[in-house]
């Protein structure tokens, strides 16, 4: 699971962003922004940037209701994130559907090229054969580092169904992985 | 779907456990096996960690630079190099209950019925104190107002306006009054008045009298500017009392409304938890009769490559066996081929010996009996082959009955093997 860090250092910083104390929320901010904006980038977001500031306004105006340790606050965060990342995509969909089929290229093309950038071609590869769901599934777990239990509960799927789509996943990028070898 | 489908992903299901597939997300697994999906899980964990802090933007550095000017009190932490440690707590603020009546006027002033009431309680109390002093005159307003002065009277204490009696006064007692209804032209009256005065010093009243009357009338108009001062507090009171009454029934309504909004939102919490629930339900049982086929898939198409091998395996065996057999075969064939040319090679030899000695003879009784002698060889060389035939034939009918029960051995244990296959298929699927 995540590195725990000391308790008391996460606690502190959160109780001090909750008392409206700049430094806390600088670092909530340092702490957890980079995942949120690789996050945003691997789901697709054309600004994961503009993403990762959404958010954090909504978790620091909603920190006095929030109660939980940092997994809970990851998983708080991550479906903000989430939920972003889906108004942007369907804002986008409606977008391109008033416009033309070149403008949809342009946009899918270049979001899904970017998306996978700094990884390696076996990576982007495997990554882009999977369906949404499992890619999903996938990035919550390796960059939010959530439990099974919290994406679950999270995308709203029962555990035993996530465990079977993160199989999945898996076992298509072995798949992928073996042929793109036997070719070489 | 085909279990036998080697392009399915079910197939290489097989190949990664669950516990392999948790283990490679987690990162706490080392198998070569999973080389390199462990390297590019690997390679997606670290994507952030190469991703650099984005910067702030507007809207967030404004939230932030509020908390600062607030609260900017030096926290620091291990990890931004900021110290936690004088983590402050937020200072309440004082409430008190005039605060709280400052905040139901101002509550009471937002609302548009509040802003009518104190408007025109203020524009009312100006105009008329403007009004009181001469500074502005007002229509239909009087210029005095009726005062009321308690005389003695026969009938004892009553209140009746001075302007109603004024024979009752004195006439400086009402020149007094006209200075107090009209101080700015007091002086004037005075003047107007000289013979008046002189007239008045006469009364038999002292001056000393006079004074103290005096003193008293400038009581009355501190006890009217303090009545009006008392109204205007009574006024501003009611105002007070109105804008809490206000306040109140709103709030009232307010609470009406929220619980009306927290019963529909519990209403449609519980269905939705009800729904969710349902859902959830149908999605176990979906992936539990999808786990139970896919495994029954998996066990047939395990089963069925089993059964193949071991059909391979008998065939193999028994084929050798064939061959084996066959070979012999074959060999004892050849034998009685070589049997057979032989005995004819020696008929031949026997019939050209006998045609060549009945060429060469001229005798006829000779010649009949070679001839009657090549007909014995005739016979013979015909026996000879059967008997030939008939020696061998023992030994080919074994080697057919062998290859035969070969052949046989080898289907029974396919059949075996077919029927321990369906039913270790039909175990399966129950």
């Amino acid at each position: 699971m995540r590195p725990q860090s000391p308790a008391s250092e996460f606690e502190r910083g959160l109780d001090a962003a909750r008392h409206g104390n700049a430094v806390g929320f600088e670092y909530l901010w340092n702490r957890f922004s980079r995942q949120v904006v690789t996050f945003a980038r691997l789901q697709g977001s054309e600004d994961p940037e503009g993403i990762a500031n959404v958010v954090f306004v909504a978790v620091f105006g909603q920190l006095d209701r929030f109660l939980g340790d940092e997994d809970r606050f990851v998983a708080f965060t991550f479906s903000i994130a989430r939920n972003k990342v889906i108004d942007e995509r369907r804002a986008r969909s409606r977008r391109v559907s008033t416009g033309s089929i070149e403008g949809y290229e342009a946009v899918g093309g270049n979001v899904e090229h970017d998306a996978f950038a700094g990884l390696s071609d076996a990576a982007r590869s495997a990554l882009a054969q999977l369906t949404d769901d499992q890619r999903e599934i996938l990035f919550l777990r390796l960059i939010a580092d959530l439990s099974l239990e919290a994406v679950a509960h999270l995308t709203g799927r029962s555990v035993g169904a996530t465990k079977a789509m993160q199989h999945r996943a898996l076992a298509a990028m072995k798949k992928k992985i073996s042929e793109e070898a036997v070719s070489k | 779907m085909n279990p036998f489908d080697d392009s399915s992903d079910e197939m290489y299901n097989n190949d990664l456990s669950s516990s392999d597939a948790e283990g490679l997300v987690r990162g706490d697994i080392d198998s070569p096996v999973h080389a390199e999906l462990i390297g590019l899980m690997s390679e997606v964990r670290n994507l952030s960690a190469g991703t650099p802090t984005p910067t702030p933007g507007a809207a967030l550095s404004e939230f932030v630079g509020v908390g600062l000017a607030t609260n900017n009190i030096p926290v620091e932490t291990p990890e931004a190099g900021i110290d936690l440690r004088l983590a402050p707590t937020a200072a309440e603020p004082v409430t008190t209950r005039r605060n709280s009546v400052f905040a139901q006027i101002a509550a009471f002033a937002g609302t548009v019925g509040g802003k009518v009431v104190l408007s025109s309680a203020v524009a009312a109390a100006s105009i008329s104190g403007a009004h009181a002093t001469g500074v502005v005159d007002v229509p239909y307003l009087p210029d005095t107002a009726a005062e009321i002065e308690t005389v003695d009277t026969q009938l004892g204490d009553e209140s009746i306006e001075v302007a109603d009696i004024p024979e009752a006064l004195t006439f400086a007692e009402r020149q007094e009054l006209e200075e107090l209804e009209n101080p700015w032209a007091v002086t004037a009256g005075e003047e107007e008045s000289e013979e008046a005065d002189k007239a008045a010093e006469n009364d038999a009243k002292s001056d000393a009298d006079k004074d103290v009357e005096k003193v008293d009338l400038h009581g009355d108009i501190d006890k009217k500017i303090d009545d009006e001062k008392a109204e205007a507090e009574k006024a501003e009171e009611r105002a007070i009392e109105e804008a809490e009454k206000a306040e109140a029934e709103k709030a009232e309504i307010e609470a009406k409304e929220a619980a009306a909004a927290e019963e529909k939102a519990k209403q449609e919490a519980e269905a939705k938890a009800e729904l969710d629930a349902k859902k959830e339900a149908e999605e176990e049982a979906k992936d539990k009769t999808s786990n139970t086929d896919h495994d029954v898939e998996t066990t047939i198409a395990q089963l069925e490559e089993q059964l193949e091998r071991d059909k391979a395996a008998v065939i193999a065996a028994a084929r050798e066996d064939i061959v084996y057999y066959e070979t012999k075969r074959e060999n004892k064939e050849a034998s009685l081929e070589a049997d057979l040319k032989g005995i004819d090679e020696q008929f031949s030899g026997y019939v050209a010996d006998i045609d060549a000695q009945i060429d060469a003879s001229t005798d006829e009784q000779e010649i009949e009996e070679l001839k009657a002698y090549r007909e014995q060889k005739l016979v013979w060389w015909e026996e000879a082959r059967a008997d030939r035939e008939l020696a061998y034939q023992p030994y080919l009918a074994d080697i057919d009955k062998e290859l035969e029960k070969i052949e046989i051995a080898r289907d029974a244990k396919i059949e075996l093997l077919i029927a321990d296959f369906l039913a270790a298929v039909e175990k399966a699927k129950s």
